[in-house]
């Protein structure tokens, strides 16, 4: 499993409203992360929804991420649902970090299994 | 060529009657996208005196980030409104905070929005029921109402604070309904900005019909505790009417979800 690709791409162009509720000061806007993990637990809420992905580096080690996309109302429209994920679903996530080096982020967008990508 | 164009009329008249009706006989509809609701048109002229049904702000409502007007058109503080914004720590505008540092009573505690942030931010699809001796507003938002006294009350001259004052509606023309609101507390923001207001703050709402599918609403905020002249927080905000029967989706900040995202995202934020 490929730990962890950094893509240095800039602002692109990202989903209306990804932020909404919270400042962006302290999340890494300018860079881009994708991960590829398991999916351990989805929380469909507001103000943020938040996928649990386990992470194993390059050692072997595995990190549990904590990633959050915008609320419940956003998100339905662009056609996430409760049941977009469940426990055991492998899938890439395109992310930003946290600038604190914590293994949480805000989610540019995920491709699912089946090659559905939400954003 | 007569009979194209008579079709031609007759599908514009409709189209212009009648808004998308996808969403009617479902459930939790989440708002229109912004194609749909630019397609709403302004429709036929609008009732007497009449503002039921189901009507969506659309983007413009919800108002999040650089799309809100986070002091575009707030007037200088007052000696004590510098102090109150000085404790604030939101996630947008001017004022913006860090994300760990946010203090914002709604999106970081699960407080109510209150009155007027209720339609300065996260100003999603309502329902509006008018009443013999009211007119209530429901909001999908936080799924949370007021009511509209029509029924000759005075407004209170000392009320207790309230998350969302005290409100009484008079229809100035036939189709252009004023509603006037004090006793708010203080605890509540009146957007996402951090911008604060006093117990003292008065509120006017000019909804105005412009049309079978098409309601204005312009918000004027006076509160000279804190703000030196009044100011509008919305100037003709266009609300397009649902399909009567739209079912919305429950947006609620309940506490609990508030909290666990401040401390699972928002305190891991905190650079050591």
């Amino acid at each position: 499993m490929i730990a962890l690709v950094v893509a240095c791409v800039g602002l692109l162009s990202q989903p209306r409203a990804m932020l909404a509720h919270h400042g962006a000061a302290t999340f890494d806007t300018t860079n881009e992360v994708t991960l590829e993990g398991t999916v351990t637990a989805w929380t469909w809420a507001n103000p943020h929804c938040i996928l649990r992905v386990d992470i194993k580096a390059a050692d072997g080690t595995v990190t549990n991420w904590s990633v959050a996309t915008s609320n419940v109302a956003d998100v339905s429209k662009r056609g996430w649902s409760r049941r977009s994920f469940n426990p055991g679903d492998m899938v890439t996530l395109t992310i930003q970090p946290a600038k604190s080096g914590a293994p949480v982020g805000m989610i540019r967008n995920v491709v699912l299994p089946d090659g559905t990508k939400l954003q | 060529m007569r009979t194209r164009c008579t079709a031609a009329v007759i599908l514009a008249a409709t189209v212009s009657l009648y808004p998308p009706c996808a969403m009617a006989q479902s459930w939790s509809f989440p708002g229109l996208s912004n194609d749909a609701f630019a397609a709403i048109a302004t429709g036929g002229a609008a009732p007497r005196r009449d503002l039921t049904g189901e009507w969506d702000p659309g983007a413009a409502g919800i108002a999040g980030g650089d799309n809100y007007f986070n002091g575009r058109n707030t007037p200088p503080f007052t000696p004590l409104g510098k102090q109150m914004v000085e404790r604030n720590r939101p996630g947008h505008g001017p004022y913006s905070a860090k994300v760990y540092e946010g203090n914002d009573p709604l999106t970081t505690q699960g407080d109510p929005s209150g009155f007027p942030r209720i339609v300065n931010y996260e100003f999603r699809p309502i329902r509006i029921v008018q009443t013999p001796k009211a007119v209530v507003i429901m909001y999908s938002f936080n799924q949370t109402w007021r009511i509209i006294w029509t029924d000759g009350r005075k407004l209170p001259e000392d009320p207790d604070p309230r998350w969302f004052g005290y409100s009484v509606g008079r229809w100035e023309d036939d189709t252009t309904f004023v509603v006037d609101t004090v006793g708010m507390t203080d605890r509540t923001w009146i957007d996402s900005g951090g911008y604060p207001h006093s117990d003292a703050m008065r509120v006017q709402e000019r909804y105005h019909r412009v049309g079978m599918n098409v309601l204005e609403l312009t918000v004027t905020i006076d509160d000279p505790e804190v703000y030196t002249r009044p100011f509008q927080s919305r100037d003709r905000l266009p609300l397009k009417r649902l399909p009567d029967g739209t079912d919305f989706l429950e947006q609620v900040y309940a506490a609990s979800e508030v909290t666990e995202f401040k401390s699972e995202i928002s305190d891991q934020t905190k650079t050591p």
